[in-house]
């Protein structure tokens, strides 16, 4: 049996999904990777252990598949997106730990850059204002922090890229012949990409002062890149992808119109605008959403929510309420409401709608009758309205209105959560029978590249339901519910000074 | 009578929580031979009581004696099986369902993935069943603690087919455990068939069970006896399962 080989390469672990012809799951093997806080904000991952963890996945997959290497047509790589990592092109060797898309370190540098005469350049070029949640601030903060790196640079002895560049390299041979690639939605959200050329902008680089030389080569999402020399040797990688492009390729949104919102350590929801060129408004992000080939590139507008499942990690790991995240679902159902407590997880700011990068997070409404009960529903709740006002602002832009939220990720095993998700919404959920959309994605675009799959509509049919969650709140719980959440929100305000 | 060896391993087990020791400093301890006391020692790692720290040499008490007094969250299960429940509806093209007991007598499904065929469904999650009468019970009824004895239930007949004599059903619970796998014909709704098989926690407890249901005819002979390639992707679906649970550490 053929299959295709994903590697999703998330926040907190890598793994490796098999899929069959039908676009099902065949075997998945994952590992963990840490998590390290230098400092308040800061947010690093070690590249080499990452790198470890993919050599470690590919093979562990294909066994608990009973498979080997040659029965892998093609593989597809997801990654977490705008994670940025600098390495030597001889050694291999990181010149520093990859500083990741949580890092808040980056904040004054953004703040210089939108006062300054580039800001409105940055935005009408790569469609985005300058944020401490794009890759580029982090290139410029490591080439000026890490000793002798501006130089090294400038000579072309280290190299740039977010995760999968660095990935492919490592696959493709590293110092000996490996690729130095990325994909046009990665690079979408580095802040240096002319989003309609789909190319770097030299007036862009000059603005950061990034040599050209450090970044790696722009291809489309659906394309054979080179073949693996390591990993799973001999197979072609047919494709790259940010997560939550690849995860709304996974659940086949190849419609104008058509969203998918998925729950991870963040939660993004993606909806495709077709061909043209999304312009930037209500809090959402213009982004590529995808480029097969020599095609023209599809346009999304995304919905950054920065913290949702992390929340329910802090919540396991810093407070230590539960012991691994589903059993936050137990103790919320050990209550029956949220007993007047809301919690804002504004622990980097907020993200869209609203793009406060000065609040912080709060735990309101406190009283002696609060359980723990209360603040694992408020942990989920939180979650809740954050989906809320991001599809508000989508609904605004959006051809037609949602009539219906496909979902996926982690956290939609949780049923007390997802029932929360469309009792807010007031529009019925849906998760599909593949949880692993991100890899599915990148394993699409990899089998398309090779032939695997023939065309869209095939991938299409391969979507099915496998659960669906009806709105049952009433009308009047709910708008007081959303009032109280939007007066919490509003204490989070201009914390930091 | 107390046995001494039992005795030996739960006070290693509090010398080594007070503090990490080394092996001579354990022996020192207990006042017994070093390889009395490395041979209760070498098993407490094997079984996870204890661990050995690879840089000191020292002993501390291991992982899974953190876990022991703290069942295997409902939730937890539901979160790890979700990509195996998933396969198997994919596989089957069936409606899978997972379920934990809930009393001696009866079941709740825990995870319910719809039929993948795109028709409109209802979430059954939530949903209590008795055990006696479906293939998830059965399995559940012949292997999970604390489930039955069959004595102990009213075996209410919901169709014609349901098992009401609780001979037949002993017998039949001695096939389950026998085989691995229980199938429904019938018994709770008529024309809907089953079969399910057992989910296992780390120690090999049967916590949960994971089946599929349908039309009778899609799953079953006209004797009754499942298709083999659905007993062999459910029975698949629960060893999935298990090494998920067994992996979850
Ligand atoms: N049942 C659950 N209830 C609530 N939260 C959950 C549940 N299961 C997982 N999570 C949360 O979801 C996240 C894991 O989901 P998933 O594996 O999809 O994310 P991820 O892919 O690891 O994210 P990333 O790609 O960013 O690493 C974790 O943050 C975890 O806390
Ligand atoms: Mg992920």
């Amino acid at each position: 049996m053929k299959v295709v080989a994903a590697i999703d390469q998330g926040t907190t672990s890598t793994r490796c999904v098999l899929f069959d012809h039908a676009g099902r799951m065949v075997s998945v093997a994952q590992h963990e990777h840490r998590q390290h806080y230098p400092q308040p904000g800061w947010v690093e991952h070690d590249a080499l252990e990452i790198w470890r963890n993919v050599e470690r996945v590919v093979p562990e997959a294909l066994r608990s598949a009973g498979l080997a290497v040659a029965d892998v047509a093609a593989i597809g790589i997801a990654n977490q997106r705008e994670t940025a990592v600098v390495w030597d092109r001889r050694t291999g060797e990181p010149a520093h730990p990859a500083i990741t898309w949580q890092d808040t370190r980056t904040a004054p540098l953004v703040a210089e850059l939108n006062a300054g005469p580039t800001a409105a350049l940055f935005e009408e070029v790569c469609g985005l204002s300058p944020a401490g949640y794009f890759a580029a601030p982090r290139l410029r903060w490591l080439l000026d922090r890490v000793p002798g790196l501006q130089e090294r640079a400038e000579a072309g002895d280290v190299l740039f890229g977010t995760m999968e560049s660095w990935l492919i390299w490592k696959l493709t041979g590293g110092p000996i012949g490996g690729v130095h690639v990325t994909d046009v939605t990665n690079a979408s959200r580095t802040m240096l990409m002319d989003i309609d050329r789909l190319a770097w902008d030299d007036r862009l680089l000059a603005a950061l002062d990034i040599p050209r030389a450090l970044l790696p080569e722009i291809r489309p999402n659906v394309a054979v890149y080179a073949e693996c020399t390591a990993a799973a040797p001999g197979v072609p990688i047919g494709g790259a992808f940010g997560d939550q492009q690849a995860a709304l390729f996974g659940q086949t949104c190849f419609a104008e119109g058509e969203a998918k919102f998925t729950y991870g350590t963040g939660s993004f929801l993606l909806l495709n605008t077709g061909t043209q060129r999304p312009t930037p408004s209500n809090g959402l992000l213009p982004t590529v959403a995808y480029a097969i080939g020599e095609e023209a590139p599809t346009y999304a507008v995304e919905g950054s929510i920065a913290m949702t499942g992390s929340l329910v990690q802090w919540f396991r790991d810093s407070l230590e309420m539960i012991r691994s995240a589903p059993e936050i679902e137990t103790l919320a159902r050990s209550v029956a409401d949220n007993g007047g407590c809301y919690i804002v997880p504004a622990f980097s700011g907020l993200y869209a709608p609203r793009w406060q990068p000065d609040a912080r997070g709060i735990i309101v409404g406190l009283t002696s009758f609060v359980t723990k009960g209360h603040l694992a529903r408020a942990v989920l709740e939180a979650t809740g309205w954050q989906t809320a006002e991001v599809v508000d602002a989508m609904t605004a832009v959006a051809p037609v209105p949602i009539q219906r939220l496909k979902v996926d990720g982690g956290m939609t095993a949780n049923h007390l959560l997802m029932q929360f998700v469309a009792d807010v919404l007031d529009v019925p959920v849906e998760r599909p029978l593949v949880l692993e959309s991100v890899s599915l994605g990148a394993a699409y675009a990899a089998g398309l590249a090779v032939g695997y799959w023939p065309d869209l509509e095939v991938l299409r049919n391969n979507w099915h339901r496998a659960a669906r969650w009806e709105p049952a709140m009433p009308d009047d719980l709910r708008r007081r519910e959303r009032e109280n959440w939007e007066r919490a929100v509003e204490r989070t305000y201009d914390w930091v000074r | 009578m107390p046995i001494q060896s039992v005795e030996r391993a739960a006070a290693i087990i509090e010398l080594v929580d007070a503090a990490p020791l080394g092996l001579t400093e354990i022996a020192r301890a207990m006042d017994l031979p070093k390889p009395t006391v490395h041979g209760l020692v070498r098993t407490l790692v094997d079984v996870g009581f204890v661990q050995q720290d690879p840089d000191t040499g020292r002993y501390s008490v291991g992982d899974r004696l953190g876990r022991v007094g703290h069942g295997l969250d409902r939730h937890e299960l539901r979160s790890l099986a979700t990509n195996w429940s998933d396969r198997l509806a994919a596989r089957l093209r069936l409606e899978v369902h997972l379920a934990v007991p809930d009393g001696f007598d009866a079941l709740v499904l825990l995870d319910h993935v719809f039929r993948p065929d795109d028709s409109p469904q209802t979430l059954r999650i939530g949903e209590h069943q008795p055990v006696h009468a479906t293939a998830l019970g059965k399995v559940l009824l012949a292997l999970a603690p604390g489930v039955g004895p069959v004595r102990a239930l009213s075996l209410v007949a919901y169709t014609s087919a349901s098992l009401v004599e609780a001979a037949a059903l002993t017998a039949e619970l001695g096939e389950v455990r026998r085989r691995g796998w229980a199938v429904e014909a019938g018994e709770h709704q008529p024309g809907i068939g089953g079969v399910a098989a057992p989910v296992r926690d780390v120690g090999g407890v049967v916590v949960a069970a994971v089946g599929v249901v349908g039309p009778q005819q899609q799953l079953l002979d006209t004797s009754h006896a499942p298709r083999p390639a659905v007993v062999q992707q459910v029975v698949a679906a629960g060893r999935a399962i298990s090494q998920q649970l067994a992996h979850r550490w």
